[in-house]
């Protein structure tokens, strides 16, 4: 019974989570679809009293979202039949898709193998070990700023590269390239 | 031009709030919702560089080498739970708390639907599904053991100090490798997605390479060796789930691990046996209603529970 907070904190926050997941999905059903979903697991989100409440059902409310839009960008074109039923693992008909997937973490690990060691250990410690820009800048013996300041730039190298990885799959669409944004800084 | 220079500023104004959002407070949320909220493209930017966050989460990183000129500063060694600020206490509040009471042992967790991915020193990661605690060493980054739950292992490879790690009462020695691992303590399947691992066994190692299974249904008992393609190996990522001749009581149980849905079987379905792939959205509304369509039985919702009985009339 951890939670009975966490429900009250999450009903006072409704109109708020409602916001950020209308924006985030870009429609309000959607939105109240995840708020319900949010609300039906609310008991499994945490096995302890949250430190901040409300700032915590933000999380996940945004990563819910995220979810949401990674699994409608790969529903989009195969549609219907997601869920299904496959007697061998050869006759997979997202095949496509998934050597898509599988491009994009290439593309990523590929602009992360490029970047300056420090930019990559900051990269890795505030992403995958959760671990705070103070902390990071602790270890890295420099000041917050300057970890934040690696941080923007390893975030943007990355999304630099999936950018140009999308527009050689979709063809030249656009008029103005923007190559020189993959140089290494 | 000015077109493209807008967008580009947008793309890093998104960024900042991304790193800004990690420990956020009430108030940051709310001024990230009115920032959101002030033009469609800033959406669309946030959208594009969460994408692109997730990726670097699943991401391999290269293996860390000591920074230069960082020999006198403490070398701080994966506090995990006592790192500070407002992302830490987070962390801290979904783990299942895991101290051991002493030594350079230490446990990470995660609940029912929760993921996180775990970097040891060697450069070796870990994804950690839902429902699933392993126990690592600060003293030792090459070993680890999965008390419970389900994992993939990408190892970083050093023939002088192989990856040891143990399941269900069995050792498990990598050979250079992407492999997943579950086990509810007893129970143990080991997949290989790339290169090898040996797995420990009464009549000596039995080496397994890129596609090869091999799952026990307790331990002692029979080891079962298989194929796997090894795309679908560690599925439970990317949603996609494989099941081979198991009780549909298992493939409920291990919904719940992954996703935290809660769903009781009614009559004789828990031992009805299940076997094909069943491709998952981690949303119920969606993936439990197909999950009755494919074994052909009704479902109904009971507070946070859900309820799947047998379509077809029993006969009283």
């Amino acid at each position: 019974m951890a939670d009975g907070g966490l429900r009250a904190v999450f009903l006072a926050q409704r109109p708020m989570l409602l916001r950020l997941l209308t924006a985030r999905l870009g429609n309000r059903d959607d939105a109240e679809d995840a708020l319900q979903d949010m609300w039906l697991r609310i008991d499994q989100l945490s096995d302890k009293p949250v430190a901040q409440p409300a700032a915590f059902l933000y999380r996940v409310a945004a990563n819910l979202a995220t979810d949401r839009r990674i699994a409608a960008g790969r529903r989009g074109a195969r549609d219907a039949v997601w869920l299904d039923i496959q007697s061998a693992p050869e006759e997979i008909p997202d095949a496509e898709r998934t050597m898509l997937a599988r491009g994009e973490w290439r593309e990523v690990e590929g602009a992360i193998a490029d970047m300056p060691e420090r930019m990559a250990t900051a990269l890795r410690m505030f992403r995958l070990e959760e671990r705070s820009q103070r902390a990071i800048a602790e270890h890295l013996g420099i000041s917050v700023s300057g970890v934040e300041k690696l941080l923007q730039r390893a975030y943007r190298k990355i999304h630099d590269r999936l950018d140009g990885y999308a527009e050689d799959r979709a063809g030249p669409r656009r008029q103005q390239g923007e190559g020189d944004n993959d140089r290494v800084g | 031009m000015i077109v493209s220079a807008e967008q580009a500023d947008i793309i890093d104004r998104a960024i900042g709030w991304h790193l800004r959002l990690a420990d956020a407070d009430e108030a940051a949320w709310s001024a990230f919702v009115d920032w959101l909220e002030a033009d469609p493209a800033h959406a669309a930017a946030y959208d594009r560089v969460a994408a692109g966050d997730r990726l670097i989460g699943g991401a391999r990183f290269p293996a860390a080498r000591p920074l230069p000129g960082n020999d006198d500063a403490p070398r701080r060694r994966w506090p995990w739970l006592a790192a500070g600020g407002a992302a830490a206490a987070v962390v801290a509040a979904l783990t299942i708390p895991a101290l051991t009471p002493a030594g350079s042992a230490y446990a990470v967790a995660t609940g029912a639907g929760e993921r996180r991915v775990v970097a040891l020193d060697d450069g070796t990661s870990i994804e950690m599904s839902g429902g699933t605690r392993l126990r690592l060493d600060h003293a030792d980054p090459r070993v680890a053991t999965l008390e419970r739950g389900e994992a993939v292992f990408h190892v970083r490879h050093d023939a002088a100090h192989p990856f040891v790690m143990t399941a269900g009462g069995t050792t498990i020695r990598d050979l250079g490798t992407v492999f997943n691992v579950a086990s509810d303590g007893t129970a143990l399947s080991v997949a290989v997605a790339e290169g090898a691992v040996e797995v420990g066994a009464a009549g000596g190692p039995v080496r397994l390479g890129a596609g090869d299974m091999l799952s026990r249904a307790r331990e002692g008992g029979p080891a079962v060796k298989g194929r796997i393609a090894p795309d679908l190996v560690g599925g439970w990522r990317s949603g996609r789930l494989s099941f081979h001749d198991q009780r549909l009581a298992a493939v409920t149980a291990t919904l719940d691990r992954l996703y935290g849905y809660r769903i009781a079987l009614d009559g004789a379905l828990p031992e009805r046996p299940f076997t094909g792939m069943i491709r998952l959205s981690g949303t119920a509304d969606r993936d439990i209603p197909h999950l009755a369509g494919l074994i052909g039985a009704t479902w109904r919702r009971d507070q946070g529970r859900w309820i799947l009985s047998d379509a077809q009339p029993s006969p009283r």
